[in-house]
């Protein structure tokens, strides 16, 4: 199904790549799919449907707000943000992410 | 992980669904629409950008459908959508629905009265308490003795009114017996008097009327006016008029100002007096020596607010130190309690509770929610019955995809649909049943009891707890039974039709029925041996025969006579008493057995305090009776050794100095002694002063004094003379009981002329009327009425469910019948073969409930009056019966089976 050069999202790596995108500044919907896509050189696509339901279930646990601003095409848009709470998320899963990508590719290397 | 914004965004979606819902349109539709403005601008006209924008997203109601299975209301979204779906469902089966929701509400409600009654008792808040802790009792003690509470003077009380540091509202109260005359008798009823603030410290307004004025609140101010209680204007008749009207009090008037609120009984939970009357209306009631600070008085307050009851110990402790007691000039330190909800006085009272109330509400709840599972086994087995045909719909939801947990969800729903409106029908019958109760109480007890029996929110919270773990036992097993189906035989299979499946003797279903009938028959014996204790306790006998005994109770301050006037009439009056045709013999007592009131005093032998034997070091504790002149006589007790108080004894207040003891108290404080002429000796008074010794010139026989008594208990009998008792009891032995009875109350009558002496005659029964009216009587039949409830419901429940599983069993077995009978088996031969299986289950279940009703005896066993707790006829009887019930309960869906035609039965598919 995916194109090729595309990979499907790693289950929890969705989350780390929103709050690690909102980290800069915030962003609505649309332009976080658009800077994931950006920032992973298109190998991330992340479709409406998975990114909408990780938006709002990252704002209820906490981690996002949200409000109403203008995008830059003059249209009404929700804006995410990081909240504080977001920030010491991103930070944990980071560290996280960075034990498992480094355990796995020494695992990889040592067979090879 | 932040929990408190979790918590905030289920309110938050579930208080704002339609802002929610909107804010998602608005979001998904910006995104939609930035999306075409993003493709327009990469060069697609306006109708492509759309078409693409669509194809890209995957549509934007699934997108919302999406986000909202994430959000956290979701699961009340299909909680609701539970809900509508099992309604549907049980609507479908009415009479299973029915069944199952009166079953329940058995179940329920038998808990809701029991917890009901028990919440009245000890939890509900007391009036004025509703902000715990501002409402306090004050207690004033001996600073040299910790223990030695005593009654305010008015003085103190005055000066704890006038500190106004610690206390809102402090008022003063005593309560006391007073007579209402009707005709022939008098009535007693408790009365308060109390200070114009009583009502304002407890927190409470008049239901009509006003309270006492400053001029009637004066010490001394002879007003003779009263506030009613709620309880005691209904038993006038609830009279719409009552404010102004006069109501004789001691046979004077008193007006009626003002009407106390339903429920509400004074400083206690729910025993009050009948009316309050002004502190300054003391002197119409007592002779004039007993000026108020002899009243005895009790002081409640009312903290301000902010002041905590350590604070308010600590400012009473400066105010203690200026009160100094005039007779012997020992110091008062003054203290604050929480008041008691089921006693009234001078001291805290620190074991509020007794251990058999304890046990008896256990015993009740326990019982009731053995009802309650027996009820909801009941019901799982209905489930069950009715899961084999809902197999087919589950094993299609399955098959769509539905989740076992959404299943098992789902079944639960429905259970707890059932519950709730069983419960909420159980409720409102508990309560019902409840007010019956009681009003068949209420005329037994000598004080106005304002119990308000309506469930409140303790009420419904631990009836919807009866509910939840009802649905949880007859929903948890069937739903997690039907979850788990193979799903393509059981979409494919008719109903009915599964191979084999009332050939495993002990399938689930057999289990829940053995374990209604264990319970049964625990709840069965439980039942008996109430039935028994009542029957034991209505024909109880303290020790002396009640052939041919009367009981006339007098009271000579409610006709207004002091001592002198009373020793004469009561003296005048037992002449002519004993003088009637008929009366066989009289005499007087302060006390009677099996009454609820008794006096104990701690008795020595004289010289004992130094001795070596902890018994006669510490005394034993006697029930202490003043007697006149023929009472053993009288109730046929034969004196073992020695003699009777004589007439000079009973009449002549110079006559102290003597004594009889009984049997019990001569061997525990005489082992091997002749106690004639012995001296006894009593513990000192509240000033330390050692009564002088008496000198025993009688021993009687032993007799018992609490219907609870297993033998005879110590007595200790004073002359009459020595004590004068206004409040007496009359023993009379006629010649017939029934002819006897009416003699004296004919005498008593003529008597009651105004110009003599009059004596207020409270009333004249046999001493078996007397006993039976008694409200420990009316306890032990109570409880054998309400134990016998609820073991026939078990025992009925039981036999139905047993019924109920034989017959489906029977069913099943239709064809696999029709097969022996065509094989030459006889109508004998099949009845015998269902009644051995479930013979079978029988006797494994029965043996599971005689041990849990011989533990179910252990527990209830202080409650048993003259009984055992292993009772073999209790036992024996509870086993036939539910046997008999069984062995019919089987027999019926046997015979049924045995009839069945072959041809038929092979037809079945």
């Amino acid at each position: 199904m995916p194109p090729t050069g595309r990979t499907d999202l790693l289950l929890g790596t969705l989350d780390l790549l929103v709050l690690k995108v909102l980290e800069l500044e915030p962003l609505h919907g649309l332009g976080v799919g658009r800077r994931i896509e950006q920032v992973t050189r298109g190998a991330f696509q992340v479709k409406a449907g998975s990114l909408f339901p990780a938006l709002y279930r990252m704002e209820n646990a906490g981690w996002l707000a949200s409000s109403w601003g203008v995008s830059e095409t003059n249209r009404r848009a929700r804006y995410y943000r990081l909240t504080a709470a977001g920030r010491r998320r991103l930070a944990t899963e980071t560290e996280q992410w960075e034990r498992v990508a480094g355990a796995m590719k020494l695992a990889l290397q040592t067979n090879g | 992980m932040p929990i408190l914004p979790r918590i905030a965004g289920v309110f938050r979606s579930l208080a704002h669904r339609g802002p929610v819902d909107r804010h998602l349109d608005a979001d998904v539709g910006s995104y939609f629409d930035m999306l075409v403005d993003e493709k327009i601008a990469a060069g697609m006209t306006a109708d492509e950008a759309r078409r693409q924008a669509r194809l890209e997203m995957g549509g934007v109601e699934q997108v919302k459908e999406a986000v909202r299975t994430v959000r956290p209301a979701v699961f009340f979204d299909t909680l609701a959508r539970d809900v509508r779906y099992s309604v549907r469902l049980l609507a479908k089966t009415p009479a299973f629905s029915v069944t199952a929701i009166l079953l329940l509400a058995l179940g329920i409600g038998a808990n809701a009265a029991v917890f009901g009654f028990i919440n009245t008792m000890l939890f509900r808040p007391l009036p004025g308490a509703d902000r715990p802790g501002e409402a306090v009792a004050v207690y004033t003690r001996n600073a040299a003795r910790p223990d030695a509470y005593e009654p305010f003077s008015y003085a103190d009380y005055e000066a704890v009114r006038d500190h106004g540091k610690v206390f809102g509202h402090v008022m003063a109260h005593t309560s006391f017996q007073v007579g209402l005359t009707d005709g022939v008798t008098s009535r007693r009823v408790k009365a308060a008097l109390a200070t114009a603030n009583y009502f304002a410290t407890l927190g409470v307004s008049l239901a009509a009327g006003r309270t006492f004025s400053p001029e009637e609140d004066r010490l001394g101010s002879r007003a003779a006016v009263m506030v009613l209680s709620h309880s005691y204007w209904q038993s006038l008749g609830s009279p719409a008029d009552i404010l102004g009207k006069t109501i004789a009090v001691n046979s004077r008037p008193f007006t009626v100002i003002g009407l106390a609120p339903a429920g509400f009984a004074g400083r206690m939970a729910f025993a009050g007096p009948a009316f309050w009357m002004p502190l300054g209306a003391a002197p119409l009631f007592a002779p004039p020596s007993a000026e108020p600070p002899a009243l005895g008085l009790m002081v409640v307050g009312r903290l301000k607010p902010g002041v905590t009851p350590a604070a308010a110990n600590a400012a009473l402790a400066a105010l203690s130190d200026t009160l100094v007691r005039s007779p012997n000039g020992s110091k008062q330190v003054l203290s604050v309690g929480p008041l008691s909800r089921g006693s009234q006085g001078n001291a805290p009272a620190d074991a509020e509770m007794e251990p058999a109330m304890v046990v008896a509400f256990g015993a009740l709840e326990g019982s009731a929610l053995l009802v309650l599972v027996i009820a909801s086994l009941n019901v799982a087995n209905m489930q069950l019955a009715r899961g084999s045909s809902r197999r087919k719909e589950i094993a299609m939801r399955l098959a769509l995809g539905a989740g076992r947990g959404r299943i098992v969800a789902q079944l639960m729903t429905e259970g707890l649909l059932l519950a709730l409106a069983g419960g909420g029908l159980g409720v409102v019958a508990s309560a019902w049943t409840l007010q019956a109760l009681l009003a068949s109480l209420i005329p037994l007890v000598p004080e106005t009891l304002s119990i308000d029996v309506r469930p409140d929110w303790r009420v419904a919270l631990v009836s919807l707890a009866c509910c939840t773990l009802s649905a949880l036992v007859f929903t948890l097993g069937p739903a997690w039974k039907l979850s788990r189906l193979n799903l393509l035989p059981e979409m494919k299979s008719q109903e009915g039709i599964g191979a084999g499946g009332g050939l495993r003797r002990f399938d689930t279903r057999s289990l829940l029925v053995g374990g209604q009938v264990a319970l049964s028959l625990a709840l069965l014996a439980a039942s008996g041996l109430f039935v028994r204790g009542a029957v034991a306790a209505g024909a109880a006998e303290p020790g002396y025969s009640f052939d041919r005994q009367a009981l006339v109770r007098l009271d000579a301050t409610t006709a207004g006579l002091d001592e002198a006037a009373g020793r004469q009439a009561y003296a005048r009056l037992i002449e002519q008493i004993r003088s009637l045709p008929g009366v066989e013999s009289a005499a007087m007592a302060s006390n009677v057995a099996f009454a609820n009131e008794f006096y104990n005093r701690r008795v020595w032998r004289p010289g004992a305090s130094e001795g070596t034997k902890t018994r006669t070091r510490i005394g034993v504790l006697a029930i202490s009776f003043d007697i006149g002149a023929g009472y053993f006589t009288t109730l046929n007790l034969r004196m073992l050794r020695g003699r009777e108080f004589t007439l000079a004894e009973e009449q002549d207040p110079t006559s102290t100095g003597v004594a009889i003891i009984d049997e019990p108290l001569a061997s525990k404080l005489f082992p091997g002694v002749d106690p004639l002429g012995q001296f006894v000796q009593f513990a000192p008074d509240r000033a330390g002063e050692r009564p002088p010794a008496v000198r025993i010139v009688g021993v009687a026989r032993g007799v018992k004094h609490r219907l609870t008594d297993a033998g005879p208990v110590p007595h200790i009998y004073l002359p009459l003379g020595a004590h004068y008792r206004a409040l007496l009891n009359l023993h009379v032995r006629t010649g017939n009981e029934v002819d006897g009875v009416r003699a004296v109350r004919a005498a008593l009558g003529g008597m009651r002329r105004p110009d003599e002496g009059k004596l207020a005659v409270l009333d004249v029964q046999s001493l078996r009327e007397a006993r039976d009216s008694r409200p420990s009587t009316w306890l032990v039949g109570t409880a054998a009425r309400t134990f016998g409830a609820f073991g026939a419901i078990a025992l009925v429940m039981a036999t139905v469910g047993l019924y109920g599983v034989k017959a489906y069993l029977v069913a099943r077995r239709t064809r696999e019948i029709g097969v022996r009978i065509a094989c030459g088996a006889r109508t004998g031969d099949v009845i015998r073969m269902v009644l051995k299986e479930g013979a079978g289950l029988l006797v494994v279940s029965l043996a599971v409930g005689f041990v849990l009703a011989v533990g179910l005896g252990q527990v209830v066993r202080s409650l048993l009056v003259g009984i055992q707790p292993f009772d073999p006829l209790v036992l024996g009887v509870a086993t036939l019966v539910l046997s008999g019930a069984a062995l019919a309960a089987c027999y019926l869906p046997a015979r049924r089976a045995a009839r069945i035609s072959p041809v038929i039965a092979l037809r079945v598919e």
